[in-house]
């Protein structure tokens, strides 16, 4: 028997084009680990019941000397703030429970084109707030190194998914760190793609200049692969672009990491660091010095800022988009029959559909624009968020790359993190990325105890595949005990 | 505290959300640790000239097209005879 969720995606599409197995074998194997697995991790939301039949068509279609596609007949997960046509999308809230998406997102369009199988949607905190997927309407995701312990968030059903080998690969989005975190927590590759390089057309929306979709993975290659097929300028999203200096993708890795300079940014290093995470950072800064890399400690000063900024910025920008949800397009009709008038409606609606954390931050941005405090907060924050930006771009000017850690602590306790700032600050290292609009990725370095832990790199606009180029070399060469994944 | 539970009430009724007396006495104290942790950036130097609606942006524009892909936007249950049902508006005195 063939362990196919130990595999790549480039070994799982060998084994299909050499057909030793079908797609349906594949997609039946996945859904019957999700079946078994997901008892104890609860990753997936929900199981796409036309996923069968999906695989089927694939093996009926297929010539028999066809080569494959490396996406095609692939089994992935999505996080289920990302529309597919036809499926429910609930954004991990009650407020669209029901709610089924009329249309693909670009994302989705795109895999599907290329014939990847869609196994399921993937929990997350409602509408992707939060750091540890408890904040999900429905259940709470746990970590698949250890039960007990959150999965981070608020991709962790994506995260989650792809450590118990539920699935190849898995789409998750990113607003503050939600995907690089929960992959630190969970032990696998998650990148965030540099802002505008990923179409958000169908991506259910938080802040709208801060989201951007990305992938979650075992390897780094394959995190390269997948992020080039979902990339590109889409009619759709006037945010999007295409950058055409880009590399192909089967170009990324013949090149000489060596020639990237590295920065390592003092403020990512505070006396609160967790001891084992910044040994573990320490050693991979020695070995790459050892192997002959430029390595520099350097200074990013406004730092400190960068998660009051982003805790203005991102709640402000919720409460505008969240505002859409007034129940009487979306969500279910109140039950009341007698509602005096409209207000009431949106009250009575808004007030038993959000969750609590959903509820806070839109009270907070509400706050922050709110007249007589707009000048303090948000303006403030808009000028801080240029200051941060244009600090990064002075330090790339010397530096190709920033090494980091991804997060302060290994995974915490589900239940562990009672108050809302104590859970924001998990994502300290991860929001200065999501201001500037940078891409970065995190990848395993290590462990404490049975936790993983993730090593962040942060890159210049749309040089992803310098993140790609190094984040290899690091996993291939210097982090080799990493591989495993707990079952 | 940053914030009185009088404000917690009025914003929360801005964003049209109804608290509980103990959901007020939760936000107000929840609310008051965030903002006492925000309050760093009233600190920061900042140049006046960091003018947000001074930055360099290109509009991005496309044709508007019509599509008939025979979507549903609404679920069934929000539509009566193809439009969107929803109560009253106005009260009948207005």
């Amino acid at each position: 028997m063939i362990n196919f969720e130990k595999k790549t995606i480039f070994e799982i599409n060998n084994l299909l084009n050499e057909r030793k197995i079908s797609v349906e074998e594949l997609t039946e194997y996945f859904l019957k680990r999700i079946e078994e697995k997901d008892k104890k991790f609860s990753a997936f939301l929900r199981v796409n019941n036309r996923a069968i039949e999906d695989a089927r068509e694939i093996d009926k279609t297929i010539g028999q000397k066809e080569k494959m596609g490396l996406f095609c007949g692939i089994p992935a997960a999505i996080k289920d703030n990302i529309l597919i046509k036809e499926q429910r999308a609930t954004a991990g809230s009650r407020v669209l429970e029901n709610y089924v998406a009329s249309y693909d997102a670009t994302v989705i369009k795109k895999l599907r084109k290329e014939k990847t199988i869609f196994l399921g949607k993937t929990n997350l905190d409602e509408f992707a707030m939060g750091s540890s997927t408890e904040n999900s309407a429905f259940f709470v995701t746990k970590n698949p190194h250890d039960t007990e312990k959150v999965p981070g968030g608020s991709s962790g059903g994506s995260a989650a998914a792809v450590a118990g080998g539920e699935c190849l690969f898995a789409l998750g989005s990113e607003t503050g760190g939600s995907v690089r975190q929960p992959a630190a927590f969970c032990g696998v590759v998650g990148l965030k793609p540099t802002y505008g390089s990923v179409s958000r057309y169908g991506l259910i929306s938080l802040a709208s200049s801060l989201d951007v979709i990305g992938p979650l993975t075992k390897t780094v290659k394959e995190s390269a692969y997948v992020f080039d097929l979902i990339r590109g300028k889409d009619p759709f999203d006037a945010t999007s672009r295409e950058d055409h200096d880009v590399s192909s993708v089967n170009e990324i890795f013949i090149k000489d990491p060596k020639k990237l300079k590295i920065g390592i940014p003092v403020e990512y290093f505070p006396q609160s660091l967790d001891k084992n995470i910044k040994g573990n950072i320490d050693y991979l800064i020695e070995q790459l010095t050892k192997k002959g890399f430029s390595v520099e400690k350097t200074s990013l000063s406004h730092t400190d800022y960068a998660l009051a900024t982003y805790y203005i910025i991102m709640p402000s920008e919720a409460s505008a988009n969240l505002a859409r949800y007034d129940n009487l397009r979306y969500g279910q009709k109140s039950s009341k029959k007698q509602e005096k008038n409209l207000i009431d409606i949106y009250i009575q609606n808004r007030t038993s559909g959000f969750g609590n954390e959903t509820r806070r931050r839109i009270i907070l941005g509400t706050y922050a624009l709110s007249s007589g405090y707009y000048d303090d907060y948000y303006i403030r924050a808009q000028a801080m968020r240029q200051i941060i930006r244009d600090e990064f771009s002075e330090i790339f000017k010397k530096y190709d790359i920033l090494l980091t850690p991804t997060t302060p602590t290994p995974a915490f306790k589900v239940g562990e993190k009672i108050s809302p700032l104590e859970m924001y600050l998990s994502d300290i290292f991860t929001v200065p990325a999501n201001l500037a609009g940078l891409p970065a990725i995190s990848l395993p370095c290590g462990k404490v105890g049975k936790m993983p832990i993730g090593v962040q790199l942060i890159g210049k606009p749309f040089r992803e595949e310098d993140l790609f180029l190094l984040a290899d070399y690091l996993e291939q060469e210097i982090i080799k005990e990493n591989k495993s994944t707990n079952y | 505290m940053k914030i009185t539970s009088k404000e917690v009430v009025n914003i929360a009724h801005l964003a049209r959300l109804r608290l509980t007396k103990d959901e007020v006495i939760r936000f107000q104290k929840d609310l008051s640790d965030i903002l006492d942790y925000i309050d760093r950036i009233k600190g920061a130097k900042i140049n006046e000239t960091k003018d947000i609606s001074k930055i360099d942006n290109k509009n991005v524009f496309r044709n508007d097209q019509f599509v008939d892909n025979n979507e549903k936007l609404f679920e069934e249950k929000h539509l009566s005879k193809g439009y969107l049902k929803t109560s009253l508006i106005f009260n009948e005195n207005d």
